[in-house]
């Protein structure tokens, strides 16, 4: 199965956002397709991050719908959106710092726990049988992304890169049909951007999920996008394969400026 | 952290993750946990510690520990400070308190409602919290304890005056003494603390955590942020309404007076000492406290009959500029209570003797 080819999955309509007079985002139209990687790109205060927060009701656009499978998810708000299947990273890392490795992803894990506060007051039967379940599935996350070692530590005193991993590790706990990750190999050293970059391309391939990704590393962009976006101002000025994207006159105007 | 002491002590391994999310995980740790369950039970049988007045102390630490477990819930799990604790005490203690002398239910069925009842109006306080934060929100639970302590005075005449309780009765044994209610409220505390420790380990123990330490994060990872504070304000009065239905009953009076501003300060700094966001802690900073108070009531006199210039109440007065001392050197040197402290001398059980 060819990647790309399974039709949207994710539409955003003529989304227009404004905060007072400045416009942050004019007139976006653009689909997402099922599996792909699709990466956002754009000089700073292009609108990028706007993207990320429109799509996932952090912000409400005063124009304009996103359609997630067909169906409206424009005004409702985060945590909805969240349990339809969008997970996302932050740019600047949002851990619950008070927490675990572990319990930061099972926190996450949140919207499958469907127990009621009584069972687990006695943490017999059902309640620590669903702890345990959900245990499993963040223990196989924590594999997945090598994380075993720190499992256990507190979030605040790890290093920034294992932190960016555990966010990583936090929204695949969320099972979700499209992961938006703002800038994740932000402030990495090489060896850990390879890393971080073979989680995404592992996570895009074996479990299918599709990807949304600001990025300003454009190695990694132009390398892994299946198709690329760029955004100048808040307008799209540019959509096309990777190629297309090297040779887009608007596009190295925006970066580079005019002669 | 939080919620469970994951390092079992050295050398044991879990071998299932069902072992290892257990807090009792050795022999050892079971017998001990079990011995000091007895030890607890069996106090007013053993001479010397069955004091009427050692009693009456446990008792009073008994009931602080249920109403500070509420609070720490709240303040310190899921961040959101409340100043109005005893308030919802109040609530508690007088709803339980008519449906006793005006229904004529025993105990045991006015305690629920009891809860409840302070729950529905925690509730109705917490609601603010969706958008106030901080400083905003203790404002609004100060307004908790003065509106409900005002509409106590001037709207129910009977609360206003006071009025008197029956005893907690099982059959025809009367709990009326420390010694016989000693029990019943070791019972009600070793419950709720239990009830508290797996609710604060399990899911939404968890959220409050994550609504505490990032709430932007926490709604991108589908938690309902209002729901959240909500339940939280929700316990954190249930406890309390609980709490105060055992007082009224312990001291078959219920009065405006055993529910003042300066009880719901107390409760905060005993959650501040022992630590926010720990179930141990609180128990720890209860009986700090505890310890500190009847200390300077034992001290304060004297050092007054040993100074004849001060004015006379210095002795007691004593005791708010002690304490006041205590929170603030607490917050600057141990900000996270005495349950830290707690960890690190287990930790250093656990490494011994190669503590690096």
């Amino acid at each position: 199965m060819e990647k790309g080819k399974n039709g949207p999955i994710l539409r955003c309509e003529n989304i227009g956002l404004r905060f007072g007079g400045v416009n942050a985002l004019v007139d976006i139209t653009f689909e997402v397709n099922k599996g792909e990687v699709l990466s956002i790109i754009g000089p700073n205060g292009a609108g990028k991050t706007c993207i990320i927060n429109t799509i996932t009701g952090f912000y409400h656009p005063w124009k304009g719908k996103v359609y997630l499978e067909g169906q409206e998810i424009t005004a409702l708000p985060p945590h909805k959106i969240c349990t339809l299947g969008i997970a996302r990273t932050f740019q600047n890392i949002e851990l619950f710092t008070g927490l675990s490795v572990l319990d930061n992803l099972l926190a996450a894990r949140h919207i499958y726990l469907k127990t009621n506060l009584l069972s687990n007051c006695l943490y017999f039967g059902f309640a620590q049988k669903r702890e345990i379940d959900e245990r499993k599935i963040v223990e196989d996350i924590i594999d997945f992304l090598e994380m075993e070692a720190i499992r256990k530590q507190e979030v605040k005193i790890l290093p920034y890169g294992q932190r960016k991993r555990v966010e990583l590790g936090r929204a695949l706990a969320l099972e979700p049909k499209i992961i938006l990750l703002d800038e994740p190999t932000a402030g990495m050293n090489l060896e850990e951007k390879e890393d971080m970059v073979r989680f995404i391309l592992d996570i895009n391939e074996e479990k299918g999920t599709t990807i949304i990704l600001v990025e300003h590393d454009m190695d990694i962009v132009m390398d892994i996008s299946d198709r690329i976006i760029v955004f100048d101002f808040g307008n799209k000025i540019a959509e096309g394969i990777p190629d297309e994207i090297k040779k887009d006159q608007r596009v190295i105007k925006a970066y580079l400026g005019e002669k | 952290m939080a919620h469970t002491s994951f390092y079992p002590p050295s050398g044991i391994y879990s071998d299932s993750y069902r072992k290892d999310m257990r807090i009792v995980k050795t022999k050892t740790q079971w017998v001990l946990s079990i011995v000091s369950l007895i030890f607890l039970f069996a106090i007013p049988q053993i001479p010397f510690f069955n004091s009427p007045y050692l009693l009456r102390l446990l008792i009073g630490v008994g009931i602080t520990i249920i109403i500070c477990l509420g609070l720490n819930v709240l303040t310190g799990y899921c961040g959101q400070l409340n100043i109005g604790q005893s308030a919802f005490v109040m609530v508690g203690g007088f709803t339980s308190g008519l449906l006793n002398i005006h229904l004529g239910w025993p105990f045991w069925m006015c305690v629920i409602p009891a809860g409840i009842t302070s729950a529905v109006i925690g509730a109705i306080f917490g609601i603010p919290s969706v958008r106030l934060k901080g400083l905003y929100l203790a404002l609004t639970t100060l307004g908790a304890q003065i509106i409900l302590t005002w509409i106590a005075l001037f709207y129910i005449p009977l609360t206003a005056a006071g009025f008197s309780v029956g005893p907690i009765t099982i059959g025809t044994l009367v709990f009326n003494t420390p010694k016989k209610f000693y029990y019943v409220a070791m019972f009600f505390t070793v419950m709720m603390t239990f009830f508290a420790k797996n609710m604060m380990r399990t899911g939404p123990g968890r959220a409050f955590v994550a609504i505490r330490d990032n709430d932007i994060a926490a709604e991108a990872m589908g938690i309902d942020i209002f729901r959240y504070k909500l339940l939280a304000f929700m316990i954190c009065t249930f406890y309390a309404g609980v709490a105060g239905s055992l007082l009224v009953h312990y001291m078959m009076w219920a009065h405006l007076e055993s529910f003042t501003l300066q009880d719901s300060i107390w409760y905060v700094v005993m959650v501040i000492v022992g630590g926010l966001g720990s179930i141990e802690g609180t128990i720890f900073g209860v009986i700090f406290i505890t310890a500190l108070k009847e200390l300077i009531f034992v001290i304060g006199p004297m050092v007054e009959g040993k100074l004849p210039f001060l004015p006379i109440g210095a002795g007691s007065g004593l005791l708010l500029v002690i304490i006041g001392g205590v929170a603030i050197l607490f917050l600057i040197f141990e900000p996270r209570g005495l349950a830290h402290r707690w960890n690190l001398v287990k930790a250093y059980y656990r490494l011994w003797p190669f503590g690096y």
